[in-house]
């Protein structure tokens, strides 16, 4: 019994693996149609075949039939006898579905009728084979054996002469499965194999009677009857199968047309005509119910076929590459040895270089755990290759012409994804067919071609997979979304307003969502985009989407390579530990007791952190977790005075809030040395972003996901488990469900940010505020900052009254603010932080005691009360003034050297392009104006596009290049490039467009403009780079135009 | 009910471990029974039904742990040092039953299993998939996979 389940595996492994291409092979032969490969065909033909060999070996009767019908279907096309119209193909590929089926429960495969698709396809035949070749279908063979009775009845003549017809030699091979293959350690399924290679089997039967054997048969032989075609001769054919000469017997050889034909006298009795009435009789009554019949499960649930079809495939056995298995069996003998030193070490008193076992171990295991992760990976393709018969199907259902190119199948991801990731994308790529690609007609009125792309491809980015479906459709309207969303409820009218398009279009993934107008056969199934995005998210991905009315819509599905062991934060929360992945978090903020009540405030009874000038809603672990027994005890309480003090304004801030102070006080008693400071993670799953207050902070750290059990699958707010290094359980924490069991929507975040925003339509810099001696405070832009150190004052070295760091093998050169700008001294301190930036090629550091906040500063600072060399100016923050740093200017004084080669480079053709530069803010201007006059420009700065257009106008300038900001009063940075762009006195003159943020949109919109490249403000490097680039190229085709003009 | 019957070689013997919980002697049919261990550090698992005392970790698999003595409606349990998980197995985990006390595995005939009295001790019968009488006093024999299905059932 044992031995037919793994025959049964070996079989379900082969037929799967023959399935699967099968599908996209029947719909290339389609298209090609007449010019069909020829290889192609046969390959096709070959894999069904030997499906049926084996199918009939194992007594799968409904699969063999089947099988045979379409060999039989195939063999006519490879002959010529059959164009593969849609027709003939239909019935395959419906065939292909069924035997999918019955693979997937292959026990109970004989129990499922099979007729109407073995109709289907002889009537596909019909349709077209010459008369000839039916009959020569329909008439019966029955094969005897020499020495007398009969081997196989029925056998499709056809069957024979085209094996003929192909040169082969077809054979009756009797094989004793006893003698022939047990005895000499043959197994059944490799016999099988090596006779495919040779040939082409027929039919086949096993005798288990032991009969008519032409040697005196063991009386426990078994006996198996193949019919069996090859272009062999015979002797040749018995050394190649290492059978005895006189097992194999001739029955119709190629070269003689007639072939040694038994037919039994029934057969030839019965007039010829007879048979073949007959079988158009019984076609003609199926005509009338087939169209029906194997129609019905496309209709009823094509997706449900598919996910049907998928389910029970969940392969038990899986390929591995040798090599991967090399590393892995390397990998664990050098896990045995590091064990064996382990043993030894502690064997010993002292225990000494157990260090080094420990690292060696440690990389080990590492490098196993890759290892082992890899034998998981599986390309994509295996996923992808199901959906051109989907796109296929699907628009000819819905009339519509659409094409479906795939990209990157071999991008490889963790098994358990591949096999989650197959319903949400079928999902996605209907509703691309569905929703997204417009009729015919319409395409044609929209001035696109009839035919609809769809585009899939997934690649690789920052650590995940990405799967991007992109379509050349209608798009998506963002006001029906909006209205539509009113209508439900989902959101308010006040909300629609406020919405941008791109959030509304968002509304997509929100629960009972259907874009559809009307609920059609294909979309309206009750399942929605946001179950597609519930099912990605729990693969821990994500899903996004772009679109622009009636050019097309990009779906971008976000996933992590694997699933089975996720970087993550351990955090703690009341009692337990809980970990969160990594991928969920984007920053963590610690506010110290201090500023608590300044920091955090409440909006519509909620906790907000004001973070960077934006309001981030706030969710307390404890509150989250529910977890109130635990500070049952509030007797026992021993406050600090300064916690007093905070819990007693936490009060008169929000009195109702009882347990939350009770928690404190209860975190307060267990951690004194953190009392009072809040520990936020600013996690982000979707579109949602909210700070989540833990009591203490772990390690980040590789853990290794458990699932949890039954009683357990209910808790929303947990996405599994894992094991610690001590052995214990902690909880996985989903970002999401907890967004959902607070009830925290998107929307109403959505809401709040644009209240704050309110306040702040004006332009702003983000900038990193830091104090240099106490209550002088300094800021310098983020964009300036490459990354900051924190280093120990005594790692500061003095090198020829230089102040250097050594660091990482390179000497980083030292800015102390006090030398060049008007500021105290430093306080002596161990540790300070530098903030380094890049001028050119060369790092330099600046020194900053310590580090306050980032924020936002409105651009327009006041660039006259503390103006002097290597300050640009000053605002006021949190009743501070602070000011802003020019660490260009102040890197000039300190290393003029460095300013003059860089002189040198701009002005490698000795002359002084002219720069037009249009910004409205004059902190903005007059930096651009230092840093571009400082490398030799001719600049002259303007301070609207009105102004700069004017300025343009000037007979007596003439400029070589622009550089504009984009939002300013009276005329914005993209009307003036439209403006220049349209005017053919100025059309050539390049444009560099700078914005403080760069989005796609506002790229997308600056390139419609006429822009020719985009640079973020005060990214000195870039902005320079970029301008000599155009220059250069602007030069370059001023020339050809020249040479074009002397040469015509 | 009967699920758990089965035939043995020696014919119709059934091995019952036995354990106390609120004082009440009770047994699980030991084929049922994976292992019984002192594993006390109980993750608990926030969001989870009352029944759910948490998880364990059982050797690298996370076990959930339900509490015996409340699913029976007792109370809820104490652990205590005497305190013991008895892992079952269940149809795709493990799942463990916090008890009060371990007791002896006593054997029985089969063919002696009476069936339960539609109450005992005020607990649902359908937990029981029979009763012995020992000496003096009743054997109540659990049925595992119903006291799973409850306290499933219970968080839907």
């Amino acid at each position: 019994m044992s031995e037919e389940f793994d025959l049964y595996g070996s079989f379900i492994e082969e037929a799967n693996e023959v399935l699967a291409e099968v599908e996209n092979d029947f719909l290339e032969i389609e298209e090609a149609g007449k010019n069909f490969d020829t290889e192609l065909v046969n390959k096709v033909f070959r894999g069904i075949h030997s499906m049926k060999g084996s199918s009939g070996f194992l007594g799968l009767t409904s699969i063999g039939s089947l099988a045979h019908e379409m060999e039989n279907v195939l063999n006519l096309i490879r002959n010529n006898e059959l164009v593969p119209t849609s027709a003939i193909i239909d019935p395959l590929l419906k065939g292909a579905d069924v035997l999918r089926n019955m693979i997937a429960d292959v026990t109970n495969s004989n129990e499922i009728d099979v007729s109407n698709e073995i109709q289907a396809l002889k009537q596909a035949i019909s349709g077209q084979a010459s008369a000839e070749t039916q009959e020569s279908l329909n008439r019966d063979v029955d094969v005897s054996h020499p020495n007398g009775g009969l081997a196989f009845v029925m056998i499709k003549e056809l069957e024979l002469v085209s094996r003929q017809n192909q040169g082969m030699h077809v054979y009756l091979l009797e094989i004793d499965m006893i003698q022939d293959l047990e005895d000499k350690n043959r197994k059944p399924l490799d016999f099988l194999k090596e006779l495919y290679s040779q040939g082409e089997l027929v039919e086949s039967y096993l005798s288990t009677a032991g009969m008519g054997t032409l040697s005196s048969s063991l009386p426990d032989s078994m006996t198996l009857m193949l019919l069996y075609a090859s272009k062999w001769k015979r002797d040749n054919l018995a050394e190649t199968l290492k059978l005895d000469k006189d097992k194999i017997n001739l029955i119709a050889s190629a070269d003689q047309k007639n072939w040694i034909k038994e037919e039994s006298p029934s057969n030839t009795t019965v007039p010829e005509s007879t048979p073949a009435e007959a079988t158009i009789k019984e076609d003609s009554v199926e005509v009338q119910a087939a169209p029906e019949a194997p129609e019905k499960p496309q209709a009823a649930s094509p997706a449900g076929d598919v996910a049907k079809s998928t389910a029970p495939a969940a392969p038990t056995s899986l390929r591995v590459n040798v090599k991967v298995l090399d590393t892995l069996m390397n990998l664990a003998g050098e896990l045995v040895l590091g064990r064996n030193q382990m043993i030894q070490i502690a064997s010993t008193k002292d225990h000494s270089g157990f260090d080094s076992v420990a690292a060696k171990i440690d990389q080990v295991t590492s490098e196993l755990q890759e290892a082992i992760m890899q034998t998981r990976m599986q390309p994509i393709g295996s996923v992808f290759s199901k959906f051109p018969r989907i796109v296929r199907d699907l628009s000819s259902k819905l009339n519509k012409k659409c094409d479906l190119e795939i990209e990157g199948k071999d991008v490889e991801l963790d098994k358990t994804i591949i096999e989650g990731i197959g319903d949400p994308l079928t999902h996605l790529i209907r509703n691309s067919v569905d929703h997204g690609v417009e009729l015919p007609s319409v395409r044609k009125e929209r001035q696109k071609s009839e035919t609809g792309t769809i585009h899939l491809k997934a690649y690789h980015q920052a650590g995940k997979v990405n799967i991007a479906i992109i379509d050349d459709g209608g798009g998506i309207d963002a006001e029906k979304m909006k209205t539509k969303a009113v209508e439900k409820g989902v959101i308010t009218t006040d909300q629609a307003e406020e919405m941008s398009d791109r959030d509304a279009v968002r509304l997509i993934f929100h629960p009972g969502f259907s874009t559809a107008e009307k609920v059609t056969d294909v979309s309206g199934r009750g399942v929605g985009m946001d179950v597609v995005r519930t099912n990605i998210e729990n693969l821990g991905g994500t899903v996004d989407i772009e679109t622009a009315p009636g050019k097309g819509t990009e779906i971008i599905v976000k996933l992590p390579l694997t699933l089975a062991i996720i970087p993550s934060l351990v955090v703690r929360g009341g009692e337990d530990r809980f970990a969160i992945p990594q991928v969920n978090i984007s920053e963590l903020v610690r506010i110290k007791s201090s500023e608590v009540s300044e920091k955090i405030e409440r909006v519509k009874n909620a906790e907000v952190l004001r973070l960077r000038g934006r309001l981030l809603p706030l969710l307390r672990m404890n509150q989250v977790l529910d977890n109130k027994s635990m500070f049952a005890d509030p007797e026992t309480n021993q406050l600090q005075v300064n916690n007093r003090q905070q819990v007693d304004d936490r009060r008169e801030n929000q009195p109702v809030d009882e347990d939350i102070v009770e928690m404190r006080s209860g975190e307060d008693r267990r951690n004194n040395t953190t009392a009072g400071a809040l520990n936020i993670i600013v996690v982000e799953s979707e579109h949602l972003k909210y700070g989540l207050i833990v009591d203490e902070l772990f390690d980040s750290k590789e853990i290794v996901v458990k699932p949890l059990g039954k009683h357990l699958k209910d808790a929303q707010c947990l996405a599994g488990a894992t094991i610690l290094g001590d052995g214990q359980v902690a909880m996985i924490l989903d970002v999401a469900g907890i967004a959902g069991y607070m009830k925290l929507a998107a929307i109403e975040e959505h809401h709040i940010e644009q209240e704050v925003s309110e306040d702040q339509t004006d332009e702003t810099q983000s900038t990193m505020i830091f104090s240099y001696a106490s209550d002088e405070h300094f800021s310098i832009p983020v964009s300036f900052v490459a990354r900051i150190e924190r280093i120990q004052e005594k790692q500061i070295d003095s090198v020829g009254g230089q102040e250097v760091l050594q660091y990482r093998g390179t000497s980083l050169p030292l800015l102390s603010l006090d030398k060049y700008i008007k500021a105290k001294p430093r306080p002596e301190s161990t540790s300070l932080y530098v903030i380094v930036f890049k001028i050119g090629d060369q790092e330099v550091g600046l020194i900053a005691p310590e580090l306050v906040d980032i924020h936002e500063i409105p651009v327009d600072i006041d660039t006259k009360t503390f103006r002097e060399n290597g300050v640009v100016g000053s605002t006021i923050i949190n009743e501070k003034a602070v000011r802003v740093i020019d660490v260009y200017e102040i890197s000039k004084e300190a290393f003029p050297e460095w300013e003059q080669q860089e002189m040198i480079q701009a002005k490698e053709d000795d002359s002084h392009p002219k720069v037009l530069l249009a910004e409205d803010s004059s902190f903005f201007r007059q930096q651009m104006v230092n840093f571009l006059e400082s490398v030799g420009y001719e600049v002259t700065g303007c301070e609207d596009g009105q102004v700069a257009w004017e300025t343009l106008q000037d007979p007596d300038q003439k400029f070589d290049i622009i550089v504009t900001d984009v939002e300013m009063p009276n005329m914005d940075g993209l009307q003036f490039t439209n403006k220049v762009k349209t005017d053919p006195c100025f059309a050539h003159i390049p444009v560099v467009a700078v914005t403080s943020l760069a989005g796609q949109e506002d790229q997308k919109r600056g390139k419609e403009a006429g822009v020719d490249e985009y640079q973020v403000k005060l990214d000195r490097d870039q902005l320079l780079e970029s301008i000599k680039r155009l220059l250069k190229q602007s030069k370059h085709n001023a020339g050809l135009s020249q040479v074009n003009q002397t040469v015509s | 009910m009967n699920d758990t019957k089965r035939h043995n070689k020696s014919g119709s013997e059934l091995e019952i471990s036995t354990f106390y919980i609120d004082g009440m002697l009770l047994g699980i049919d030991i084929l049922q029974v994976q292992e019984i261990n002192q594993h006390l550090e109980i993750t608990t698992v926030p969001h989870t039904p009352d029944d759910v005392l948490g998880v364990i970790n059982l050797r690298g698999e996370v076990v959930t742990v339900l509490d015996l003595r409340r699913i029976l409606g007792m109370g809820e349990s104490e652990i205590t040092p005497q305190s013991r998980n008895f892992i079952i197995k269940a149809e795709e985990e493990h799942v463990g039953l916090l008890v009060d006390k371990v007791a002896d595995v006593v054997i029985f005939k089969e063919s002696e299993m009476e069936a339960p009295p539609a109450n005992i001790n005020n607990i649902d019968s359908r937990f029981f998939q029979g009763i012995y009488k020992m000496d003096g006093h009743l054997l109540a024999i659990l049925t595992p996979q119903e006291i799973l299905e409850n306290s499933l059932e219970l968080q839907s």
